[in-house]
């Protein structure tokens, strides 16, 4: 199987994710082996999943006073 | 005593138990994405708000009767999304997420022979230093406001919240495959916005 850049960058989400066939994954590995663009291409698809995956943290917490009031009311 | 690094389960007990901060805990943890997957189905900052709410009353109604055969974070999101939809039907507000979501990232990126026509620049930061700043985490989150509902609703639960992809599917009623779609599509997105900011 021989993989355009076009079919590596469209495979590039599931290659990171390991869903890929273990043939597409050589596929993919064999054309970024010669293709220093879409190396680019997925090692940037790849630091984005780990920004998105870093991002769920240090996010200002919401007001606790609601969230109070909530719990204080279900026990009445 | 630091509950922030409790797991969710711990939480839960000790709200069972009657422990007021446990549930402030979790509330720190998840008000954020539930937000955000809200905000997929009602398109309206305000009924966002309220379902969450509502969400937050179902939790602490229904937590006795949690049997924990998924994860509480699974069980969270399902809870969001059933009252996402009822209170969006009932204030006529309720968007069904549509599989009609139309991918034009990259096409034209490629010529007739599959070959980059316009390829991606260099990004000027190193990879280290690119989950840290300040600039990057608001790029990053203004990219998630303007994905498409059903993009921007399987990024945060896989990538964000890292529910696996079973358990994504099963919450928002979607196939694997369009789940695979749709998430290849919400980060590819994502990794344009950050070009603009990156690229010498």
């Amino acid at each position: 199987m021989t993989l355009r850049c076009r079919n590596v960058a469209e495979l590039a989400s599931d290659y990171l994710d390991g869903s890929v066939s273990w043939h597409r994954r050589l596929a993919v590995q064999l054309h970024l082996l010669f293709c220093r663009i879409c190396r680019r291409y997925v090692g940037q698809m790849r630091q984005t999943v780990h920004v998105l995956r870093s991002s769920g943290k240090g996010e200002a917490p919401p007001s606790h006073d609601q969230a109070r009031s909530l719990f204080r009311s279900s026990r009445k | 005593m630091d509950r922030a690094r409790l797991s969710d389960e711990t939480l839960i007990d000790s709200v069972l138990s009657g422990q007021e901060e446990a549930f402030v805990t979790l509330v720190d943890r998840y008000q954020r994405p539930l937000l955000r997957l809200a905000r997929a189905f009602v398109r309206d900052d305000a009924l966002a708000e309220d379902v969450v709410q509502d969400t937050w009353i179902g939790v602490l109604k229904g937590v006795e009767r949690f049997e924990r055969r998924s994860s509480f974070k699974t069980w969270l999101f399902r809870v969001l999304v059933n009252r996402a939809k009822t209170r969006g039907v009932k204030e006529d507000r309720y968007q069904p997420l549509t599989q009609d979501e139309d991918d034009s990232t990259l096409a034209g990126r490629f010529d007739e022979t599959g070959q980059w026509r316009q390829p991606p620049g260099v990004w000027t930061v190193t990879p280290e230093r690119l989950a840290l700043s300040d600039e990057i985490r608001s790029i990053v989150a203004e990219a998630l406001d303007d994905l498409p509902p059903l993009q921007r609703s399987v990024v945060t639960l896989r990538d964000i919240q890292q529910l696996d992809s079973k358990e994504v599917c099963n919450i928002l009623e979607i196939s694997e495959t369009n789940q695979r779609v749709l998430l290849h599509r919400g980060r590819t997105r994502v990794r344009a916005a950050l070009s603009t900011r990156l690229e010498i």
